[in-house]
């Protein structure tokens, strides 16, 4: 896993890639809520990441939920490839959610 | 036995509706193949009939939606695009369904031949962008044996509803819960959604543990216990329920699949029609009733029982609206399906040309609609046939290749204008002329006004086409069509513009059960003219009578009315009063009725004659007055016609 974070006036942009399974959890978590902490609008581009599970759509739906209690920006850039795939295998596009009507990662409204 | 037939009856009446709303959003996604929300629609439709089938036991229908709905799966995962030879298959596949529809047990009987159950799930298969993981399932055409039995009855399809959240800890005991989905989807067709309400915000969070649940249908031919197999290591500490689909499940699943922006707090209940007319007439009865109260009420001065009656007729006039709104559905209905024929005429024509539809939310009385298609069916097509041109002549015109027919519903008071209209070659008034001066209608050197020669369209065998197609051209369909719609208390009119199109107008009355009609007496009986085909009343004195030269004809500010004299045409005897009363219709391009006085509006709950009187010519109905009296509807259109062809034998005796 490579995450490469660059900022401009208050919005982040953090680039992942490479594999990004439970096994890399922990840091992928650490990592996300450090930056999000630090930015009023952050965007995650998942376009390079060559492989995605669970564990991943999760830690990005939480950075969401964290971000809407915050009053701040999440969405996600370039859902294409791994994570794609993961997200229609694992029914997130069709994911009932409380938090739907502020706009859903996995679908149109939400992302960026 | 009985159970069973309802069961189909029901399932049939469920699968029709979901064929139209199929066959509506295809044609929806052709014009916008990219638009997610259509393709998850269609899904849903398909995804519901195949549910619905297998819940009811009819194998057929729900294998052979399933390859269909496995084909839509791909193309909501954005793995398949969709073509108009996609399009084309699926509503082949709708066609197909209503055939097995039609049949007594829902049975494939089209199995072979190019539009066959064979072909088609091959072309079906055709389309998948990699060949299926799943094991080859036996469909009804490979399974069936030289006798004609079925070689592998333990295969039968179900539907299952799965509902599985995992422990938290599953990722630590080397599980990926998607695995498990992937498991699932090996034993059949799967649509699954997640749900994510346990996610906690990020800094809550266990990176390695598990938060999401999932709500699975899946249609398979394996048993339930290949399905527990699948969760067997993880059962014990996972939430994990396996049932089997019933009516109430399919509902509760098709709806969590719509997205929550589209779903919808209603809930409706299914009432079959009869019930629902006999409510009709019971407010029908009750409208009678309460016009009496009211009438007694005002004749006895006692102020109780005057408030009393206010009130009823408060309330009845609540329920008269609610009622005649009971049996109303949308012509949305209607209109969806031409936008197929349209689509498929002009392919057949090598014509290029869509429909576009306004006011389909307008409503209308469930039986009108249905008598209704067919004339609305037969003035599209001549549309296509005849108004639209060829793109090359359309481009030659200076008008865009693409033609337009549009279907457009209004409300209008207690009517509703339906109007088709086409941006075609329009009507030739000089064609028609010609036409009418053949058939021996007009003299040669008459030149009536526009107006007057589109009237001649609608009569039989009136046709300015050199060549009668399979599809119009006869001159009997407009004939038909005006009779259909005025059999209805409704009327028809025709604009034109030649080199621009045409438009055909027609006004149906909102319901037929209760119309606005017009009180008339001739001595001491009373009538009613529906008030939709009412222009004006003027005035008939002796003078004017001795001036038309013992013809039947008036003159109203210069232009000669013909009239049906009432007392004459039933025969009723009395003295007549010295002024009378024309009431001018719209009818047979503006005859009148004369009667001796115009009482005035009334609201007219129709009733039936019954058996013995339904053959009486010229009485479309009766309804019962506040007096208790009862009042004949009058049938104009058909009054117009007897007089029309009494004026025709007169004038060939002369």
């Amino acid at each position: 896993m490579e995450l490469r974070f660059t900022a401009k006036d208050g919005s982040g942009l953090l680039t992942a890639s490479g594999g990004l399974s439970v096994e890399d959890a922990a840091e992928f978590k650490a990592w996300l809520a450090d930056y999000l902490s630090k930015a009023a609008d952050l965007t995650v581009d998942m376009g390079a990441v060559a492989s995605a599970d669970l564990s991943t759509l999760q830690i990005l739906c939480a950075a969401h939920k964290a971000a809407i209690k915050a009053g701040k920006s999440f969405g996600i850039a370039g859902l294409n490839g791994a994570v794609k795939t993961a997200a229609r295998d694992a029914g997130f596009a069709e994911a009932t959610c409380p938090l739907a009507a502020e706009g859903c990662l996995w679908k149109e409204d939400g992302r960026k | 036995m009985e159970e069973n037939n309802i069961n189909k009856d029901m399932f049939r009446e469920e699968a029709y509706e979901l064929l139209s709303e199929l066959e509506s959003s295809l044609m929806e996604l052709e014009g916008n193949p990219r638009e997610l929300d259509l393709v998850c629609r269609v899904f849903r439709a398909m995804h519901t009939m195949k549910g619905s089938g297998a819940m009811y036991g009819l194998d057929d229908i729900s294998s052979f939606t399933h390859e269909a709905e496995t084909v839509f799966d791909s193309v909501r995962d954005g793995d398949l695009a969709v073509t108009k030879e996609l399009i084309d298959l699926t509503l082949l596949a709708c066609d197909h369904i209503r055939l097995m529809l039609g049949s007594p047990d829902c049975k494939d009987t089209d199995l072979s031949g190019p539009s066959g159950r064979t072909a088609i799930i091959a072309s079906f298969r055709g389309f998948m962008p990699v060949p299926p993981e799943r094991p080859k399932r036996p469909i009804a055409s490979e399974s069936v044996t030289a006798n004609g039995e079925r070689e592998n009855p333990a295969g039968r399809q179900a539907a299952y509803l799965i509902r599985f959240r995992p422990g938290r800890d599953i990722f630590r005991s080397g599980t990926d819960p998607l695995n498990l989905l992937d498991d699932l989807r090996r034993l059949g067709s799967c649509s699954l959604h997640a749900k994510l309400d346990a996610i906690p915000a990020i800094d809550e969070m266990d990176p390695e543990g598990c938060y999401t649940g999932w709500e699975i249908t899946l249609s398979t031919d394996r048993g339930i216990n290949e399905i527990k197999d699948v969760f067997i290591f993880v059962s014990d500490d996972s939430e994990l329920s396996i049932e089997a689909l019933t009516k109430e499940v399919i509902n509760k699943t098709a709806q969590s699949v719509i997205p929550a922006s589209e779903a919808r707090g209603e809930s409706s209940v299914r009432i079959p029609l009869p019930k629902l007319d006999k409510m009709v007439d019971l407010v029908g009865e009750l409208v009678t009733a309460q016009a009496r109260l009211s009438r007694t009420a005002l004749g006895s001065d006692d102020p109780e029982l005057l408030a009393v009656a206010e009130t009823i007729e408060r309330l009845t006039d609540e329920l008269r609206e609610g009622a005649m709104g009971l049996r109303t559905v949308p012509v949305a209905a209607l209109f969806g399906k031409f936008r197929r024929l349209v689509r498929d005429l002009s392919s057949e024509l090598g014509k290029d040309a869509a429909l576009t539809t306004y006011g389909g939310e307008t409503e209308l009385d469930k039986n009108i609609i249905e008598k209704l298609s067919d004339p609305l069916l037969h003035l599209i097509r001549n549309a296509l046939d005849h108004g639209i041109e060829r793109p090359e002549a359309r481009a030659a015109a200076g008008k865009p290749e693409k033609g337009t027919v549009s279907l457009s519903a209004a409300h209008s008071g207690h009517f509703v204008t339906i109007t088709v209209r086409d941006d075609g070659r329009g009507l030739d008034p000089e064609a028609i002329r010609l036409r009418a001066i053949e058939k021996g209608l007009i003299g040669a050197d008459e030149n009536p006004p526009e107006r007057e020669l589109y009237n001649f369209i609608f009569m039989s065998g009136f046709s300015t086409t050199g060549s009668v197609t399979d599809i119009s051209g006869r001159g009997v369909g407009m004939d038909v069509v005006r009779r259909s719609v005025e059999a209805l208390q409704g009327s028809v009119e025709l604009e034109s513009r030649m080199g621009e199109g045409t438009a055909v107008t027609l006004k149906i009355p909102l319901t037929l059960a209760i119309i606005d009609g017009l009180l008339v007496r001739v001595a001491a009986e009373n009538f009613v003219i529906p008030l939709s085909s009412v222009i004006e009343c003027v005035e008939l004195t002796n003078e004017d009578v001795l001036r038309a030269h013992g013809r039947n004809i008036a003159n109203v500010r210069g232009e000669i009315v013909p009239y049906v004299d009432i007392a004459e045409e039933f025969m009723i005897g009395g003295t007549q009063p010295e002024i009378r009363q024309v009431v001018v219709t719209n009818v047979g391009g503006g005859v009148g009725f004369v009667v001796d006085n115009v009482i005035g509006e009334h609201q007219t709950v129709i009733k039936n004659l019954g058996r013995f009187y339904k053959g009486v010519r010229g009485i479309s109905g009766a309804t019962i007055l506040g007096d208790g009296m009862v009042a004949l509807i009058l049938d104009i259109p058909v009054l117009v016609k007897a007089a029309e062809a009494e004026a025709l034998r007169e004038g060939k005796g002369n």
